[in-house]
């Protein structure tokens, strides 16, 4: 898929170099070539792409005809009339359309009809035998899109803009925040302009580097019309464009290893990018609103369903599984070479042979009356199992090492809803529902704002609205989930999942892992940090967990980053005013105004 | 006017008004005979650049015709303001003056404008907000319905302007607008149709709106600063009576060339005093478009005869001024039909203008047949029509309708249309409660009772239910929301229903109004008490059942003061309504509402009952519906209906007045047939409105022709001679109660009572619910709707009447009944009581022949008899 990605070219080239009679100029060039041989692809789609898209998409399809590819766009609609013969513009349906005098016919609908010159190309175009000169038909227009030449930043910030994203750099120096149509950086010790990266969306939402520190991917767009994922490279800052959304991107993740990149954004959308082509790998329409954060987890899980027959002796399966004649076993492997391996009743935690704990586990019941009960075994413990911990040691190193596995993709969105997905395949591996609850003492409607996969650990922390943030493991929350015939006891139980009360009244906008904290910021300008690990951890529905708060801002916080190697914090929100204190300290030591 | 400053002003014009669509026909000279003009306002005062004030000229014919001139007098505005179809916009700081020159006649109209150097933001609510209506964004079917559409979700008509702040400046990560480049918010190119939008193109660059939202989002979507002021008041000009004659050659709706047109002028009053003109970001509607159109800046123009209200809306505030359009009818004379009384002066006043004649008086007949049945819902005995029809008195008509309207049959009739819109049903209330409650009614009627009284005593009714019929009226509406409801529909003529949870979308009754009513209500507790076993329920929720049937209960309805009503999307809590009026902590709340209600000013309450009276009368309310009182759906005869209401409030709230009145009149007394001049007309009155008989009167009807009044007077000699069976074998036998002779006697009187009381539908206070009375639209009695009684005609009608039961078995006994007399004396009979005529000659021919070359005598009279109930004349009233 050549046309998906586009070579870099410099940043300062085009957006600040470039005036816009250049472009203009170049554009209209460009359309003057046409009577020549006119390119579907470079002259045909972007028309297309703007004045009909809208109403003759994969989701909508007014009189059932739809142009999203240009598959589609020679199938005929409801008028049973081919839109296009090539050769012959008057009996083509689609010119038509485009061509007729009578208003309420005409296309575009209640909306001014396509210019002389337009016409003009389409139908030297469909003379010339309407041909297409992109990779294959089936693909979106919009991949066929040339990347947008973005107008360069205003010099001057007339107002302060919101602040929708804020990043350190890796080492923790800089501060990278989000302008229009740029990425501003900061020293991030005196607050200082250091550089200004143009060439980038309208919005930014999110800034994320890639594990090596090389590639800083920018997302965003404008809203309603446009969404994009620039790579850039920092050694050039060269930028690499992603095939254009038709919504705004609002939050990107890499995989721990660099190679693949997720996002999501207004379409209700995720997608999965492979980084060195490019290339989208999969997308998935799961959500049924805005998919507003995303990250994905360090390990990899691998699960396969086995028959009883292969149990080994010292294993026991559950009523459950007698009856279904299967059982599961499953694998996490982590980066740093620690596993878990667990079948049947048993699971063993590992680094390389160094076992760590055999856990036994009882559980009875499914769906509603589905309980399980852990009996974690260590030390002087273990020599008593020693065939158990044989088998879990032997699964480790054949069907561990050999099955198809993949790191897990978690999207918190708007729907209230956080999914859990296959980074490999985009597909779905469960939904994590507790933000959305009719009974029980968490009930609410809370739409979800921010998630992240805890490193070392199986568990999910979400938030969002609401008064709790969530910790989960999603293979537990898809044990637990149960069917629909047990919906109402399904609502009043809690998921077996981890609660920190943070009790902000009207919950928190973003969510951050940094070390052992989980830092947030609120609509209401508080930014704080809650611990989620060692003896300060505090679990508990009922009673609020202590936090450090960091005091100066009173806005609607959007923007959150904290850096564990120089204790930095950073957040910024609505008015544009970012502030960064030092994770000792409750006032900022640095203020400063993200609107230059 | 001089050829230079026609041609700038032409040009301005045409540039101006080209992209918006108008066609300005500039330079048409004033019609001749111009005797002078009237400029509203006469002063013009501007305060800020984006102000404007909108010209009113209207010109004063020697003919007696009134016309508006804006769009062809000439303005000159001067160095302060630019004045184009007359609509003053500022230059620049000043006074001055605007001359207006139509012809020959001028005036001069004072002009200062102020504070053009200053900056003026726009307001959030005043302005932004008003546009977003003006263009629709707001409206139910888009962004205001419930959840929006897309992310934006705005309040109804913005009436919610606090929701409508977070989401248009805090909103969804800033998505609608982008305040570096406002030209480049989702805002604008959406509705501009730069982006695809489900709603399509709603704005355009030239309009008004496109201005404000724009510099609104230059501004940086500002809020207002708290304590900006709120439009309280709307007014429009010209006020409502504007009378605009159509030139004759006007055809329809298409025929633009022809029209008439009419600018209009909206001016919203702050509550910090300011006046402001709002023409340009206000919104217009007209109630009749076959009659009449607005555009977007106010200019209305008529299409064919008739009046039509103009309804502005600005924010959530409604006003609106009705118009008439009139035209020459080629040939028309009035031709002066006598006037009984105000009714038909007011009647006819209205049709001359609109040129129709009204047709000529009924016959005898047809009156004594419409009378009987409006008044008692019975057609006359045959005995009756006799007596009436020869009777030669001069006042007949006026000494039957007397002797109608006091018949116990008038008060159970109007008493059973009474009780439908009470809900008394069988659904909610035991057979005896509901019985004592339609009694308490059907004894209004009977007594005459003053209806404010009426009124007053079922609102502020209480007790035991038992003991207290009217407190029923509690039990059946069972919650606050329900009384809120039903009182507004019935005595206010107002569907308040939609104000539960948002300002109500075409009138300007407000949620917290509706929450206000209610509050008069909500310190009602309804408790059931325990009695013969039952066990003591709380808030309508049993907690031992000892009957499954909620009905058995005796509820006891008390005042509990102290409970309050809040408005439940603002949280405050809302006084009860009249909310002018200070009450006691203890005192009961409902007392002062109806104070107001019935007071002899209250605008809504004798309005909507006169006008209930003439729509039973007439057939179709002057407002129509009949409880959908609001400015944009004005009565076709304002005055009429104002008279009315007051002629009935200074007779006292006296009901059978109002009815007298009325039958009197020789509007009610109009044949239906219609002339060649008012074939067009449908709703003033000027013939008599043709309407199936309703389904309680279409089956006594049916009773009545085929049972007569023998049917009745058997049924009442068996109800006494039963009677008087059972009281004599109690004297004999007094002390053994249980003797079977008695209990088969007791049986055989309870079997004649219900004979007799099932006799006629009409008369019962709660007729049995049949698929007959149904299929006539009979009402289920579960809203408080006038609409529930369904006046549509339908195929299971003419099956019901062509062979369902009810028809053959009363037609058998027609038959019977018929036999005894001769064909020629039969056929008479028929007729009168059915139609209330004899058969014509021509029918008299048929049918006697028809009879007489039958073999089967009888079954030749059933035939006969179901033919003339399945005529038009008898299942219509004419």
């Amino acid at each position: 898929m050549p046309n998906s990605f586009f070579p870099p070219t410099s940043s300062r080239t085009l957006a600040v170099v470039m005036p816009a009679a250049t472009v203009l100029a170049m554009l209209l060039a460009q359309s003057y070539a046409a009577a020549a041989d006119v390119s579907f692809k470079d002259q045909l789609a972007p028309l297309l792409t703007r004045r009909c898209l809208g109403c003759h998409n994969n989701r909508k399809t007014e009189g059932r005809y739809a142009l999203h590819t240009f598959e589609q766009l020679l199938k005929p609609g409801d008028s049973g009339e081919r839109p296009i013969v090539p050769g012959q513009p008057d009996a083509s349906y689609l010119f038509q359309k485009l061509t007729e005098t009578d208003e309420s016919v005409r296309m575009p609908q209640e909306d001014d009809p396509f210019s002389p010159t337009e016409i003009a190309l389409f139908k030297t175009w469909i003379e010339q035998g309407a041909k297409f000169d992109g990779h294959a038909a089936s693909d979106r227009l919009v991949t066929l899109l040339p990347p947008r030449q973005h107008p360069p930043p205003p010099e001057h910030y007339r107002r302060p803009v919101p602040t929708f994203a804020l990043r350190f750099s890796p080492d923790g120096q800089l501060l990278y925040s989000a302008g229009v149509h740029e990425v501003l950086v900061w020293d991030a010790a005196t607050g200082k302009l250091v550089r200004r990266i143009a060439g980038l969306p309208q919005r930014i939402h999110a800034l994320r580097f890639s594990p090596d520190g090389r590639t800083l991917a920018v997302a965003g767009g404008a809203p309603g019309e446009y969404g994009e994922i620039r790579l850039i490279q920092l050694s050039d800052e060269s930028l690499r464009t992603l095939v254009p959304w038709e919504d705004v991107v609002l939050d990107v993740a890499f995989s721990h290893d660099g190679a693949k990149l997720v996002a999501g954004g207004a379409d209700n959308s995720v997608r999965g990018y492979d980084v060195a082509t490019g290339r989208e790998l999969w997308r998935t329409q799961q959500h049924i609103d805005w998919v507003t954060a995303l990250d994905v987890t360090d390990y990899a899980f691998a699960e396969e369903l086995v028959s009883n027959d292969t149990l080994p002796p010292g294993f026991e399966q559950t009523e459950h599984e007698k009856v279904s004649g299967a059982h599961p076993q499953q694998h996490w492997a982590f980066p740093d070479g620690r596993f878990i391996a667990r079948k049947a009743n048993w699971e063993l935690e590992a680094v390389g042979d160094q076992i760590e704990a055999l856990t036994r586990i009882t559980i009875t019941g499914i769906g509603k009356t589905y309980k399980e009960t852990r009996e974690r075994l260590t030390g002087d413990a273990l020599p008593a199992h020693a065939a158990v911990i044989d088998s879990l040691m032997t699964l480790h190193n054949t069907w561990g090492r050999t099955a198809p596995t993949s790191p897990w993709v978690v999207s918190a969105s708007r729907d209230r809803t956080v999914k859990v997905l296959a980074l490999s395949s985009g597909s779905l591996f469960t939904t994590y529902k507790g933000h959305r609850r009719e009974y029980g003492p968490l009930a609410g409607l809370h739409r979800v704002f921010g998630v992240q996969a805890e490193p070392g650990t199986r568990r999910i922390w979400s938030g969002g609205e609401g008064r709790h943030f969530h910790g989960w493991n999603p293979l537990t929350v898809r044990d637990e989930d149960g069917t629909a015939a047990d919906m109402e006891a399904r609502f009043s139980r809690e998921y077996t999942i981890d609660l920190i009360r943070h009790d902000n009244p009207d919950g928190v906008l973003t969510l951050l892992r940094s070390g052992t904290e989980l830092f947030s910021t609120s609509p209401r300008g508080q930014v704080q940090s809650f611990s989620i690990s060692g003896p300060s951890a505090k679990f508990d529905l009922n009673t609020k967990a202590p936090d450090h708060s960091y005091a100066g801002l009173a806005d609607q916080l959007y923007a959150l980053d904290a850096h564990p190697g120089t204790g930095r914090i950073a957040a910024g929100g609505f008015h544009g005013e970012v502030a960064i204190w030092s994770a000792t300290s409750p006032q900022p030591i640095v203020r400063l105004r993200a609107s230059p | 006017m001089n050829t230079a400053s026609r041609t700038i002003a032409l040009f301005l014009l045409t540039w101006l008004t080209a992209p918006l669509g108008l066609h300005v026909t500039f330079g048409a000279e004033i019609p001749a005979g111009l005797l002078r003009i009237e400029v509203q306002p006469d002063e013009v005062r501007l305060r800020g650049l984006r102000s404007s004030v909108q010209l009113v000229v209207t010109g004063h014919f020697a003919d007696g015709e009134v016309r508006d001139l804006t769009r062809l007098a000439e303005y000159r505005g001067g160095k302060t303001a630019n004045v184009v179809r007359g609509l003053v916009t500022p230059l620049d700081d000043g006074q001055g003056v605007i001359d207006v020159v139509c012809g020959e006649q001028r005036q001069a109209i004072t002009l200062s404008v102020e504070r053009c150097r200053e900056p003026a933001p726009v307001s959030f609510r005043n302005e932004t907000l008003a546009v977003l209506t003006k263009q629709g964004c707001n409206s139910g079917s888009c962004h205001g319905k419930p959840n929006g559409r897309g992310a934006l979700e705005l309040s109804l008509n913005a009436f919610d302007p606090a929701a409508d702040k977070r989401t248009l400046i805090q909103a969804p990560l800033l998505r609608f607008t982008h305040p570096l480049d406002p030209a480049e918010s989702l805002l604008l190119k959406k509705p501009l149709l730069q982006l695809p939008h489900g709603g399509g193109k709603r704005l355009k660059p030239s309009d008004a709106a496109y201005a404000i939202l724009k510099q609104w989002i230059e501004e940086g979507c500002q809020a207002d600063p708290p304590g900006t002021a709120e439009c309280v008041k709307l007014e429009v000009f010209p006020k409502s009576g504007r009378v605009l004659k159509l030139a004759s050659d006007v055809k329809d709706s298409t025929d633009a060339k022809a029209a008439t047109s009419q600018q209009v002028r909206v001016v919203a009053h702050f509550s910090d005093g300011a006046q402001r003109d709002v023409t340009q970001i206000a919104s217009f509607t007209t109630s009749n478009e076959r009659i009449a159109r607005v555009d977007e800046f106010g200019l209305v123009t008529g299409f064919e005869r008739g009046q039509t209200a103009v309804v502005v809306r600005y924010l959530d505030d409604i006003a609106s001024t009705n118009m008439t359009f009139v035209q020459d009818i080629p040939q028309f004379v009035w031709n002066n039909p006598p006037e009984n009384n105000f009714v038909d002066r007011l009647v006819n006043q209205k049709l001359r203008q609109l040129q129709y004649l009204p047709s000529d008086e009924c016959d005898d007949g047809t009156f004594f047949r419409r009378l009987s049945l409006d008044v008692r819902g019975l057609l006359p005995t045959v005995a009756e029509t006799e007596e009436f029809l020869a009777d030669r008195g001069a006042n007949k008509r006026s000494a039957w309708i007397d002797r109608f309207l006091e018949s116990p049959e008038h008060a159970r009739f109007w008493g059973l249309r009474l009780s439908d819109l009470l809900r008394i049903n069988r659904q909610k209330l035991s057979e005896e409660r509901a019985g004592a409650y339609s009694r308490w009614v059907f004894d209004s009627f009977a007594n005459n009772q003053p209806y404010n009284e009426f009124v007053r005593e079922l609102l502020t009714s209480g007790g035991n239910t038992d003991e207290h019929p009217a407190a029923n009226f509690f039990r059946v509406t069972g919650d606050t929301n329900t009384v809120t409801e039903t009182v507004a529909q019935l005595f206010l003529g107002s569907r308040v229903l939609c104000a539960q949870c948002h300002n109500h979308p075409y009138e300007s009754w407000t949620q917290d109004n509706y929450y206000q009513i209610g509050a008069a209500f909500h310190e009602l507790d309804r408790k059931a008490i325990k009695v013969d076993g039952m066990e003591e329920v709380a808030n309508g929720k049993r907690k031992k059942k000892k009957s499954n049937d909620s009905r058995d209960a005796e509820m006891v309805i008390a005042v509990t003061a102290g409970r309050s009503l809040a408005n439940p999307r603002t949280g405050v809590v809302q006084k009860p309504w009249p909310t002018d009026v200070e009450r006691g902590k203890d005192e009961d709340k409902r007392r002062a509402f109806a104070e107001w209600l019935t007071a002899a000013g209250n605008p809504y309450f004798a309005r909507v009952e006169v006008n209930r009276i003439w729509a039973h009368l007439l057939g179709r309310g002057l407002v129509e519906p009949i409880d959908d009182f609001r400015s944009s759906n004005p009565a076709v005869n304002v005055e009429l209906l104002d008279t009315l209401a007051e002629d009935f409030v200074k007779a006292g709230f006296d009901r059978r007045h109002t009815l007298r009145v009325i039958l009197n009149s020789r509007t009610y007394q109009r044949a239906s047939q219609t002339n060649d001049s008012n074939t067009d007309d449908d709703i003033l009155c000027s013939h008599a409105r043709t309407r199936m008989l309703s389904a309680e009167q279409m089956q006594d009807a049916i009773t009545r022709v085929c049972a007569g009044t023998e049917g009745l007077e058997k049924i009442k000699a068996e109800l006494a001679a039963t009677e008087a069976n059972l009281e004599s074998l109690r004297l004999i036998d007094g002390e053994r109660e249980e003797s079977p002779a008695i209990a088969a006697a007791v049986k055989q009187r309870d079997g004649s009572q219900a004979r007799l009381d099932g006799y006629f539908m009409t008369q019962q206070p709660f007729p049995l619910q049949t698929s007959f009375l149904a299929a006539f639209g009979q009402p289920p009695r579960e809203t408080a709707c006038a609409c529930e009684r369904r006046s549509d005609t339908n195929l299971d009608q003419a099956l019901q009447l062509m062979n369902s039961g009810l028809i053959r078995s009363q037609i058998q006994q027609g038959a019977v009944r018929l036999e005894r007399l001769g064909n020629e004396a039969l056929l008479d009979e028929l007729y009168v009581a059915a139609v209330c005529r004899p058969p014509t000659g021509k029918e008299r021919a048929r049918l006697l022949g028809y009879l007489q070359a039958s073999q089967d005598r009888r079954q030749a009279i059933e035939d006969v008899v179901w033919a003339v109930l399945n005529t038009n004349e008898f299942m219509f009233q004419h």
